[in-house]
């Protein structure tokens, strides 16, 4: 099978600054692979393996991004392609959706798109789906297993919460997976230091044929308008009272954490 | 009684056992200032390695690194798990004659002082001890049961609970941004928090901070970074089914981590002159994980292909990036500066786990008594200034 | 004027408990805007669901009949959406974030082109030159910092965190309107369900209890265990409680061992060194207990519990 994973790189860092134009300061030291995407990339492999298919990966973003994509090289990725451009910068999911679309379509048709539930960073999970929409294909989020039944069908678990779901779907299929629902396999010493020397093209805004006003900023609709910090540093409120009292507390607190 | 008021700027492993080695004197009065949290900077990524035969400190000074390490085995003794001891033994490889002679030199101290040591040659031996190791790549190892690694936030934070059960105060999270003088002469901090106070004594605990502590009295303090970048490997195997001791080789060492191996590029085999190893950066940019270079992962593979090979196709599972503050003799900075009551305990390197508590001793009795010491007098301020 | 709607979501062929949130974020909306307050349903068989959807407050129910579809058949659904709304003019379409909801609407607004904002908690409404604007207030970076967005445009698209808990009121008289969709088919095929057995690793699980060295003593990690087991939660612990055997090593959280990304940490005696606080991510809601008032752990938790966890864990138990 042909398969495409997407992958964003991901600021890290447990202290987010924002600038006086509302914008985060993105610290290029502290950033990684968006952390579920490396369980996509897992079932990509799992699905490589099974169908001797090939994966190619596709990261949206600044230079910075070319180490979550030479990691899947080293991972086990075939080829990997960064999309970078001031055109495709500012946009909103609807925008990144495309330009992540067309450039899939264009090195396509593809029989399995993977991407992980969400970012981060962001935390959408608007992307995966929307890329689905517009490549004409279904979209099955929440996978935690799957499994090529023949060259045109898969048997996917969906986790639904008291249970999985076995859905049989028919390809072209995008799948949206989450954390920790598979053990990403790592790069070693031996196959990062390949990666690094590796070449990897670059897709620009000169390649990616759409209309530059449904792209980016121009294509953008929804707006961020003011942005704050939750909480300024992180000090722990002191439970007090009672250990009949502290330990009520906690099992609300536990309660609603976990909601 | 007058008290002596001590400023100690840094709450690293440095500064925590100053301070707890200074609130043993009834007549000092400690404030300790932290940016930060107790053991949060370059300590808490020391690999905390105190073995009683490596030449990561040179055997010249192997009383230090014997007087670092039962002082932490005391600490785990008294309270099981406050130095993070794991007792893994360590594996010494000598590679040439010249690395042999240092390890059985190394052992012999060791069996001096009451431990066990051997040096092996039987390379179906070594192997047992370390499988994965090339045998063939080594004239043969120096092997103790007795050490392993220990914890530098653990160690800081316990150093830090016994200095405050004997009066002394931590300021954490709170910055010296200003050091005032008169005359040549410090005489006060001031505060992140607007305070201004007071010290007959202050101490720079800062490591990789020294050179921007020091410019605050207008001191060049001539510290280098390098830097220390760390692996976390998970072995084919996932589990090891052996304990993976220390493992010393000149140009790096490892040692285990749960399930995982820890590895790094050895301190000494850096070069101040080369900007792959060394620099002036801002600790305050590094990044808690990641930030590492490529190059490092060519040295390591290379290193371990040649000599581990084991885990040259280990996951990496992360990585770090720290900085070690140097001198250009690896040496830690200790005791007077050229400003008045202004004093140095810094510049400890890939070493501060082993050298701080027999450093911060006589660093204590030098500032209460103004008596010094052998070790005060080989690693002060004024060796650096004559070299230059 | 157009019409705020609401998306009740279907699952399992039951109205979802995310309607009474839901219809709570409506009401606020029609408060500041005057506008009519439509739920939508789409699915099977909503004739049976019409009593549990006749929330108080809501003027129109408009209920899209596709025969045989599942609530997971997001691209047939998606065009049973895209044609209600050419049926009815929404200008705000609410959505609660479950991933299902979130995935058909990411489709509909890319068939429409409506901008859609995610996972938002509240909303803030006002009226600038005549017209109402929602501001939609959502946590970002792992709740670190809050975002308020607006979209523009004629429509636009709101994916509401929900509190389950919230009871809707029944029993209004809203306009019931039925339609029918039986176009698209769906390349997906429900063929079984299989129940979880609870199997609860480290890596997914969403409430962990961590021990560290202040846990190691017979007695107090029973203790720390049998919580554990009370409130469902995994147990994992710090280094030293791996190295000394407590714990296995796939069961260490930290640098050196796990990386996970739960919903809730209990931490006991775990004195939140770095080499502990780098497994933990996610911005979980962490409640850290340790007798030492200095312990980093509480520069690093939400809730600081200043005791003896073997004072806390008994009243834990009762």
């Amino acid at each position: 099978m042909k398969i495409a994973v997407c992958v964003k790189h991901v600021p890290t860092s447990e202290n987010v600054q924002i600038d006086e134009n509302n914008n985060l300061v993105r610290d290029t030291a502290e950033s990684d692979t968006n952390p579920c995407d490396l369980n996509a990339m897992e079932f990509a492999l799992q699905l490589k393996q099974q169908t001797e298919g090939t994966i190619d990966v596709y990261s949206m973003g600044p230079d910075i991004a070319l180490a979550s994509l030479k990691k899947c090289l080293a991972i086990g990725a075939d080829q990997t392609y960064l999309i970078s451009g001031r055109k495709f910068a500012g946009g909103d999911t609807l925008g990144t959706a495309r330009v992540l679309a067309k450039a899939i379509e264009d090195n396509g048709p593809y029989d399995v798109i993977f991407t992980g539930n969400e970012s981060s960073d962001g935390g959408t999970g608007q992307v995966g789906p929307m890329i689905a929409e517009i490549l004409s294909m279904p979209d099955v989020s929440e996978t935690v297993s799957i499994e090529a039944k023949d060259d045109k069908t898969l048997e996917i678990r969906k986790n639904v919460g008291d249970g999985n779901l076995v859905l049989k779907v028919k390809t072209p299929v995008l799948v949206t997976v989450p954390f920790g629902c598979n053990e990403p396999t790592l790069p070693t010493l031996r196959t990062q230091r390949k990666a690094n020397r590796a070449e990897i093209p670059v897709i620009d805004e000169s390649m990616v044929d759409l209309d530059e006003n449904l792209i980016g900023k121009p294509g953008a609709l929804s707006i961020v308008t003011t942005v704050s910090s939750a909480s300024a540093g992180r000090t722990a409120e002191e439970l007090v009272g009672s250990f009949e009292e502290i330990a009520a507390r906690m099992d609300e607190l536990v309660e609603e954490g976990r909601a | 009684m007058e008290k002596k008021k001590i400023a100690i700027i840094g709450g690293g492993i440095a500064g925590a056992a100053l301070g707890f080695n200074l609130s043993l004197y009834d007549d000092a009065d400690i404030t300790l200032y932290e940016k930060n949290r107790i053991g949060c900077g370059t300590t808490a990524k020391s690999a905390g390695t105190v073995c009683l035969f490596d030449d990561s400190l040179k055997n010249r000074y192997w009383d230090v690194r014997l007087y670092g390490f039962e002082t932490y085995l005391k600490m785990e003794k008294e309270k099981p798990g406050s130095a993070g001891f794991d007792k893994t033994g360590t594996l010494v490889c000598a590679t040439d004659e010249e690395v042999e002679k240092t390890i059985k030199a190394g052992i012999a101290l060791a069996k001096s002082a009451g431990y066990t040591g051997e040096y092996i040659t039987d390379k179906a031996r070594i192997k047992e001890i370390l499988p994965s190791l090339n045998v063939d790549s080594i004239l043969g190892a120096g092997y103790t049961q007795d050490d392993g690694y220990f914890d530098g936030t653990m160690i800081s934070n316990t150093f830090a609970e016994k200095m405050e059960a004997n009066g002394a105060c931590i300021k954490r999270g709170v910055e010296v941004v200003k050091i005032n003088t008169e005359g040549g002469v410090a005489k006060s901090v001031e505060t992140s928090e607007g305070e201004k106070v007071d010290f007959d004594v202050i101490v720079d605990c800062t490591g990789p901070w020294s050179r921007f502590t020091g410019e605050l009295v207008g001191l060049d303090v001539p510290i280098w970074h390098t830097k220390a970048e760390a692996f976390f490997l998970v072995p084919p195997e996932k589990k090891l089914d052996y304990v993976f001791p220390v493992l010393k080789f000149p140009a790096f060492y490892a040692l285990r981590a749960g399930d995982n191996v820890f590895i790094c590029k050895s301190h000494l085999s850096m070069n101040l002159d080369d900007p792959m190893h060394a620099g002036q950066w801002d600790p305050d940019k590094l990044p808690q994980v990641g930030g590492t270079d490529d190059y490092f992962i060519d040295f390591l593979f290379d290193q371990m292909e040649e000599n581990v090979p084991g885990l040259a196709d280990s996951g990496l599972a992360s990585s770090w990036l720290s900085y070690r503050a140097e001198p250009r003799d690896f040496l830690p900075i200790l005791g007077e500066t050229p400003v008045e009551n202004y004093f140095l305990c810094t510049g400890f390197g890939g070493n501060g786990v082993i050298e701080a508590p027999a450093a911060t001793r006589d660093m204590a009795k030098l500032i209460m008594r103004g008596e010094s010491t052998m070790l005060l007098e080989e690693w002060a301020f004024s060796r650096l200034i004559e070299e230059a | 004027m157009g019409a705020i709607g609401i998306f009740a979501e279907i699952i399992d062929n039951a109205v979802s408990n995310s309607i009474g949130s839901m219809v709570e974020f409506g009401l606020k909306v029609k408060e500041a805007s005057g506008e009519e307050l439509v739920l939508f349903a789409v699915g099977n068989d909503l004739k049976e669901k019409e009593a549990d959807l006749k929330a108080a407050g809501v003027d129109r129910l408009v209920l899209m009949e596709v025969p045989g579809v599942s609530y997971v058949q997001t691209d047939r659904l998606s065009c049973a959406v895209a044609d209600l709304l050419d049926k009815v003019e929404f200008s705000t379409i609410l959505v609660p974030a479950s991933h299902t909801a979130r995935s058909l609407f990411a489709r509909v607004a890319m068939k429409k082109n409506i901008g859609m904002t995610a996972d938002c908690t509240d909303l803030d409404t006002e009226i600038i030159d005549g017209k109402p604007v929602v501001h939609q207030i959502k946590p970002s970076f792992g709740a670190q910092i809050m975002v308020t967005c607006d979209v523009e445009g004629d429509c636009e698209i709101i994916t509401m965190r929900t509190d389950d808990q919230v009871v809707p009121e029944l029993g209004g008289d809203p306009v019931v309107e039925y339609v029918e969709f039986s176009g698209a088919d769906s390349a997906i095929e429900v063929v079984d369900f299989e129940k979880n057995d609870s199997v609860n690793s480290l890596h997914s699980a969403e409430v962990v209890v961590c021990a560290g060295r202040g846990a190691m003593d017979e007695e107090r990690f029973e203790m720390v265990k049998q919580y554990a087991e009370k409130i469902g939660a995994v147990v994992a612990g710090s280094r030293p409680m791996a190295d000394n055997g407590w714990i296995p090593f796939e069961n260490q959280v930290g640098q050196s061992g796990t990386v996970i990304r739960p919903k809730v940490a209990i931490t006991f005696g775990v004195s939140g060194a770095i080499q502990f606080t780098e497994g933990l991510k996610g911005n979980p809601l962490i409640i850290a207990v340790n007798s030492d008032e200095h312990a980093p752990i509480f520069g690093f938790a939400d809730y600081a519990v200043i005791a003896d966890m073997s004072e806390v864990l008994p009243a834990l138990l009762k």
